[in-house]
């Protein structure tokens, strides 16, 4: 359905769009076609109007001059036909302005009447002048009539005066175009006037026949002539291009349609695209809520409806200077198994509001929960110094107030760990940590001295590994051979536990043992080794050495497992040797020498190890008669540069000759110490220079 | 000096302008193709209804452009009203006919082919006669390209003809062009001419032929048959004709609407007296007709 929508929105957008170009491309043709016709209308209007004018100036020129050609005026006649002719040929005109096409039939009669007129005025014309010249001539022709003598003087005088006066009258009329100058000529004198002289009288019916035809044409001619020449027609022509011109101007209505098309499609389109912003925008609006109301599901813990770890991990990139408090139930998860999670999500549920409500509302905090029973508490850095007292006053509460859930209470106490260091989160745990070892803090806030951070972590995880090596029987052991400094050939073993990670990775005891000590899984350890180390010797004739802790010796189980598998067969007890460390504190000297008289009577060997490091005291060592001394590796390590070590070592050599004690070194790491050692006079060396500890004996 | 020029310019074209007679144009252009076949029917007795007589039968083109008779002779020898004018210079006329009714030469031919005392023919008689002749069928297609002859055809052809019958190069045309000078007598003649006023009228290229007069203006003529009144009733139009053309006047006796005068002398005399009201002497009416003779011209181009 939408589908179809757009694609009628985009046909209706076609269809307007190209009736729009066809729009222009016609608008465009017809105001092409406009001009040019219009023009050239405008031009032939020109012609006529000249050509009239020439017409109008010719007739005039006839008029005034004696002689004159009627030619001109025929051509002009012609002229004005032609231009006339010419326009109503221009069927733009008859079918575009059909209003102006007959004003210009109808002027066209009018300039044919006009034709007539002038023709008639040519009639007149030719009579006016030569009836004008004759009377002049006549007059000339008068001076040269000779009189006879009876003659009346008075009477030719007076004829005389009055042919000059007619003559006269006559030329004034004539040159002025006006009537008036021959309105009271009085023909009937010279009608009446007889002469007896035939010269005279033929002379008087000339002149009266010359005046007859000029009195009579004269009137008509002015009024052809001022008909000829008035502006009438002139001013029908000008009307007439005057009409055309608005008329041409009103067919100009297309440019307004165009033009007022095009603003309403600019304003159509733009009313379009502004209903397009809107709903863009309202769109983007619902949007925008959608976006927060998901983005506050995504940040709000869902049972307590405080923010989650999410949002705390957003907030705290961008709060400057924060501090966090960390808030958690002590033994919450008794009350989980005690009530059942359904009560103690209840008491989530309060305590998180109980938080909320009674922290100040002026100090602008956040709440979050951080985990199953943690709550957090963030602040921004002008509140440090407040965080504290809004801490106790959170503790103090839940101290003196029960929480009730279903009309039960229930006593609930909160520890707090507060951190203004980065990283936070960990640094309150870890402060949290301490309350929770603590009995009497309730509250601590985070300082270095706390840190144990990164130690506990290791111990977590070696702690996993250990477990997981001793229940897979994963701890096994690696042999690395002393030489026999004189001979330079292996004279034992000594074994060493080594822990085979789930990856495969071999790793060295020793960064295990504290863990293992404090988690009681040391015994699991020697143990094991034993077992092993039994287990490969048994069967052959090799020397051999396995470590002993002193917790091994106060542990019976392990004395009895020594006891079952070497002290009970000669063969093996004669090979074996036990390497006491040295370095650890011996506090019961009375068990180590009952483990090493024990050790004597069966025949086996006791090495004290790590002998000149920590506690070494040359007294007990003389008490125990042992009968090696490994010398620690510390000594050995710079033995070949460092004078000191050389001296120490020179010393336990000196201390063991004098007690007929042997000794070894180990770490040696290169032939420089190898020489070193052999030329003190130490027995035996181990270290990497010979070999590394291996998994199996060659 | 451009200023100079100017004003010479100017000075000679206002002489010339003042001249009230101006030489004919030595030749008019023309469709030769056309003109032939006008040339072709103006000889030929197939435009009359009784096939007897043509076109040049009344104006024969080298003796005046006209018969020499007082008045005409039509078909079925009928008589005219009127004493024939001349066809040579008439496309100069500004209206044909003595009484100027045909505006045009084209409606002139239309005219005398169809009035009874003349040519006394049809439309469509000419159109089915030409039509059925295979002489003209082949001339008109090829000036016309036209299939089918129409009568507007015939009449353009012989009005293409008509252009060459002018008469160029007349001594008095020479005279006014500059060429040559004029005889004494011929000059008194032409002076004469214009001072007794015959020029009011005669004047223009044709020396007539440009403006209705009346005859008899000063004293009135007895014969006004066929003048302007007799077809516009009005009574200002009485013994109006047209100005005839006075371009081989000599040629063309007798003279007059109604060929009363019988020779140029008894013309111009009675020319003098009813239209001037003078009685031009003998030795004048001589020295006019001096001039007269320089109004003869040369056919411009005969056309084979």
């Amino acid at each position: 359905m939408k589908k179809l929508s757009l694609k009628i929105k985009f046909l209706l957008i076609s269809i307007v769009g190209i009736s729009l170009i066809s729009l222009l491309v016609f608008f465009n043709k017809y105001t092409q076609s406009y001009f040019i016709h219009n023009s050239q209308i405008e031009e032939q209007f020109i012609e006529i109007k000249q050509a009239e004018l020439l017409l109008n100036h010719s007739i005039i020129i006839s008029s005034i001059n004696i002689y004159s050609n009627n030619d001109t005026i025929i051509n002009n006649i012609n002229r004005l036909n032609l231009a006339i002719n010419k326009m109503l040929e221009n069927n733009y005109l008859k079918n575009n302005h059909p209003k102006v096409y007959q004003s210009i039939v109808n002027y066209k009669e009018m300039i044919h009447k006009k034709f007539e007129t002038i023709y008639k005025f040519q009639t007149l014309n030719s009579a006016i002048k030569n009836s004008t010249i004759n009377l002049s001539n006549l007059l000339k022709k008068l001076a040269f009539i000779k009189y006879s003598s009876h003659q009346n003087s008075m009477k030719k005088f007076e004829y005389l005066n009055r042919v000059v006066d007619v003559v006269t009258s006559v030329y004034l009329a004539k040159n002025s175009f006006d009537k008036d100058f021959i309105k009271n000529l009085d023909l009937s004198y010279f009608e009446a006037t007889k002469f007896q002289n035939k010269k005279f009288q033929k002379f008087n019916n000339v002149f009266l026949l010359n005046l007859n035809v000029f009195v009579k044409s004269f009137s008509k001619y002015i009024d052809a002539f001022k008909q000829l020449t008035s502006k009438n027609s002139i001013n029908v022509l000008r009307d007439i291009t005057n009409s055309h011109r608005s008329d041409a101007s009103n067919n100009l209505n297309i440019v307004k349609i165009v033009s007022y098309s095009l603003i309403v499609f600019v304003i159509l389109s733009a009313s379009i695209i502004m209903i397009f912003l809107y709903r863009l925008k309202k769109d983007n609006i619902s949007l925008n809520f959608l976006t927060k109301k998901l983005y506050k599901s995504n940040i709000t813990d869902k049972l307590t409806g405080l923010y989650n770890r999410d949002k705390y991990d957003e907030d705290i990139k961008i709060i400057i200077e924060p501090t966090l408090i960390l808030l958690n139930i002590d033994r919450f998860k008794y009350i989980n198994s005690y009530f059942g999670s359904k009560i103690g999500d209840k008491v989530l549920k309060s305590v998180a509001t109980i938080i909320r409500d009674i922290t100040p509302k002026n100090v602008n905090a956040k709440f979050y929960r951080l985990g199953a029973d943690e709550f957090g508490i963030l602040f921004s850095d002008d509140l440090k110094k407040e965080c504290t007292a809004i801490t106790k006053i959170i503790i103090e509460y839940f101290n003196s107030n029960q929480i009730e859930t279903d009309g039960k209470k229930y006593n609930i106490s909160i520890s707090a760990g507060i951190s203004t260091e980065s990283p936070y989160l960990k640094n309150a745990s870890i402060a949290l940590k301490h309350v929770k070892q603590s009995s009497r803090l309730k509250c601590i806030q985070y300082s270095q001295s706390l840190d144990e951070q990164s130690k506990i972590e290791r111990n977590i995880q070696r702690n996993e590994i250990l477990n997981d090596a001793i229940k897979h029987d994963k701890i096994k052991p690696y042999f690395q051979p002393i030489i026999d400094n004189k001979t330079k050939k292996i004279y034992k073993y000594e074994v060493l536990a080594r822990v085979i990670r789930e990856n495969g990775k071999v790793d060295s005891i020793f960064p295990y043992l504290e863990i293992a000590k404090e988690n009681k899984l040391y015994s699991h350890i020697t143990q094991a080794i034993l077992k092993e180390s039994y287990a490969v010797f048994k069967n052959n004739s090799l020397h051999f050495s396995i470590n002993l802790s002193s917790e091994d010796i106060m542990d019976a189980n392990i004395i009895d497992e020594i006891d079952k598998l070497f002290f009970s067969d000669i063969s093996i007890a004669k090979r074996v040797t036990f390497e006491l460390l040295e370095s650890e504190a011996v506090d019961d000297y009375k068990e180590i020498k009952l483990f090493i008289n024990m050790a004597k009577k069966a025949g086996s060997k006791i090495a004290i190890d790590d002998f000149g490091s920590g506690y070494s005291n040359f007294s007990h060592l003389i008490n125990l008669n042992v009968d090696y001394i490994k010398i620690d590796g510390s000594l050995i390590k710079d033995i070949d540069t460092n004078p000191n070590s050389k001296k120490i070592v020179s010393l336990i050599y000196d201390f063991s000759k004098q007690i007929g004690t042997k000794t070894v070194g180990e770490f040696v790491e290169n032939e420089s110490i190898y020489n070193e050692l052999k030329k003190i006079g130490i027995d035996f060396s181990q270290g990497y220079y010979f070999s590394k500890p291996v998994e199996k004996i060659s | 000096m451009k200023y100079i020029i100017f004003i010479l310019f100017a000075t000679i074209s206002i002489l010339y302008a003042a001249e009230p007679i101006d030489p004919i144009p030595q030749q008019l252009i023309y469709n030769l193709k056309k003109a032939k076949i006008g040339k072709n029917l103006f000889f030929d007795t197939i435009l009359a209804k009784d096939r007897t007589i043509s076109c040049s039968s009344c104006h024969d083109i080298n003796h005046g452009g006209d018969d020499g008779k007082k008045v005409s002779d039509g078909v079925f020898s009928r008589k005219t009203d009127l004493n024939s004018p001349t066809v040579l210079n008439s496309i100069f006329n500004f209206k044909q006919f003595w009484n100027g009714r045909a505006n045009t030469i084209q409606e002139q031919i239309d005219m005398t082919l169809h009035t009874k005392d003349e040519l006394d023919m049809t439309k469509e008689m000419v159109i089915s006669r030409i039509n059925e002749n295979i002489k003209y069928k082949k001339l008109f297609k090829e000036a016309y390209n036209n299939q089918k002859i129409s009568y507007d055809m015939v009449i353009d052809s012989i009005f293409e003809y008509q252009k060459t019958l002018i008469t160029p190069d007349s001594k008095f045309d020479r005279y006014l062009r500059g060429e040559i000078s004029l005889s004494k007598d011929e000059e008194e003649g032409y002076t004469l001419f214009k001072k007794f006023g015959c020029i009011a009228c005669h004047n223009g290229k044709n020396i007539g032929g440009n403006s209705f007069q009346q005859l008899g203006v000063m004293v009135k003529s007895v014969n006004c048959d066929g003048d302007v009144y007799s077809t516009t009733k009005k009574d200002i139009d009485k013994c109006l004709y047209k100005v005839p053309t006075l371009r081989n006047i000599l040629l063309t006796k007798p003279y007059f609407h109604d060929g009363s005068a019988k020779n140029i002398h008894d013309a111009i005399k009675t020319m003098g007296y009813n239209n001037l009201g003078i009685e031009i002497e003998n030795k004048n009416i001589e020295k006019i007709i001096k001039f007269f003779e320089t109004l003869n011209g040369e056919l411009s181009k005969d056309i084979k």
